[in-house]
């Protein structure tokens, strides 16, 4: 038997993965019984493999990773069916975007032109990319990675969750990408992202609207309405939604705790 | 059309994210703590959405699945050791960055929580997993984490059965060797374990040069029945 012998090391691993059978497999237990050699080292693999796989077991999955899997399933299926949507849109929706064609049209012809941080954002807010920290722990993540002095938007008049945030950039300034779902009274839930930067030297762009005296810019981007609110700081925060009107968004932010305390200055003229 | 991609998805949902565990499992041990290995899953799954129509509905689903997964961490992995060495050699210091590659020392600078998250979850076993070349790490965590046959990782990592059998012998040699010196540092033990030899990672991947393990071997010198 000292083919059986010589491939002991061979057979050992085949046999404790499994893999072995038949014939062979008869062989090797008839030849296991005769051999205290290969008996011993047949043995001590077993001990070996079983301590490895037990160290190798892996945690069970987090619950929040199977609701992040749907969420971002939820991002593509918009981000495929944007582009037909827009075509299905009646009436100012429709004229919109033949006007955007005929813009695309004509950009084919011409230097594209700069991007507004509002566009720059819609387009980052239209990427599916995994969040760095998710539920009751994502003031005090913000706190210690971003900026201390941020006082993360809470609204006051309808059910919203703070989802979770991440870091990223808006034109290579550090940003905070904060992740909002809204319960309407009927029970459905509508999605909300801001993204916070400072927007120091930074033209801001859109429709002007106020709110008791408050200064917000209103406008569409991507398929997304976007409401951008700029504090006494020169913080822009930059709302974006999918599932929100313009003017239902504008209400939205209306009723953030960013609006409560506003300087004179700031005031709607 | 938008009923076509409903039914699409719900058909994904229905016979893909039943693996969702498997993946899990699998990327726990290949990424490097468990933020990379959601991240893994995440985007292992988004492809594989991405390419559903292509899937043959009567295969082997979650064989596809960490087909994709270890492709993608394998691409990845490659990618992070290009970026490292440019790191490297530049002595540079990425800061904030918005992609998924986030040279590891950046990541941590950037984030203290972090940190600590990766020093609590970076136990012996993850350590000396990390330290084998990417072909060993899949096929041991093919094997010992999610328990696929020879075959199957064989169709997983697109290479013959006898180079899995290869790979796993000496991937498991290694980690076995790692543990055993894991150990002594730490004062667990007193002498090195004598484990069996095998040759050190090849951080390149490439196969070792002479197989230990080679059942065709064995069956040649087999005598016939």
């Amino acid at each position: 038997m000292k083919h059986l012998c010589d491939s002991i090391e061979t057979l050992a691993m085949t046999l404790h993965d499994g893999e072995l059978a038949g014939d062979e497999l008869r062989d090797l237990e008839l030849h296991l019984t005769e051999c205290a050699s290969c008996r011993d080292h047949v043995e001590r693999e077993a001990v070996a493999m079983a301590s490895l796989r037990r160290r190798l077991a892996p945690p069970p999955t987090p619950d929040l990773l199977r609701a992040r899997i749907t969420r971002a399933l939820d991002d593509e299926d918009r981000a495929a069916r944007r582009p037909l949507a827009s075509w299905l849109l009646p009436g100012t929706a429709a004229a919109a975007a033949v006007a955007a064609l005929a813009v695309f049209v004509v950009v084919l012809r011409a230097p594209p032109p700069t991007s507004s941080v509002e566009d720059v954002v819609a387009k980052i807010t239209t990427r599916s990319r995994p969040l760095e920290v998710e539920g009751a722990a994502t003031s005090q993540w913000v706190q210690r990675n971003y900026d201390p002095s941020v006082a993360l938007p809470t609204f006051g008049a309808a059910r919203v969750d703070r989802w979770g945030a991440r870091l990223t950039d808006v034109l290579d300034r550090d940003a905070l990408q904060l992740y909002y779902r809204v319960t309407t009274p009927e029970g459905m839930t509508r999605d909300v992202q801001v993204m916070i930067f400072d927007a120091h030297g930074i033209e801001l762009r859109g429709r002007r609207a106020g709110i008791d005296g408050r200064v917000l810019l209103v406008g569409t981007y991507r398929g997304r309405s976007v409401v951008t609110y700029r504090d006494g700081r020169d913080r822009a925060y930059v709302f974006t939604s999918t599932q929100l009107a313009p003017d239902e968004l504008t209400a939205l932010v209306g009723t953030s705790s960013l609006l409560l305390q506003v300087r004179d200055d700031e005031r709607f003229p | 059309m938008l009923s076509r991609r409903r039914d699409s998805r719900r058909d994904f949902e229905a016979t893909a994210l039943p693996h969702l565990d498997a993946l899990y499992g699998a990327a726990y041990r290949l990424a490097r703590n468990p933020r990379d290995a959601e991240d893994l899953v995440q985007e292992a799954l988004l492809r594989a959405y991405r390419f559903w129509d292509t899937f043959e509905k009567d295969s082997n689903c979650r064989a596809w699945l960490l087909r994709i997964l270890t492709n993608t961490f394998i691409n990845e992995y490659q990618r992070r050791r290009r970026q490292r060495e440019v790191l490297d050699a530049a002595t540079a210091e990425q800061t904030a960055t918005d992609g998924v590659l986030v040279h590891e020392g950046a990541q941590a600078q950037r984030s203290p929580e972090g940190v600590l998250l990766e020093r609590a979850v970076s136990d012996d076993v993850q350590r000396a997993l990390d330290a084998l070349p990417a072909d060993f790490r899949t096929a041991v965590v093919l094997c010992d984490v999610e328990g696929l046959a020879y075959k199957e990782i064989a169709e997983v990592m697109d290479c013959p059965v006898g180079t899995v059998m290869s790979r796993l012998f000496r991937g498991r040699r290694l980690l076995q060797q790692s543990l055993a010196q894991f150990a002594v540092e730490q004062g667990y033990v007193k002498a090195p374990a004598a484990a069996p030899a095998a040759s050190p990672p090849d951080d390149a991947g490439g196969e070792p040069a002479a197989a230990p393990i080679d059942l065709g071997a064995y069956r040649s010198r087999r005598p016939r029945s």
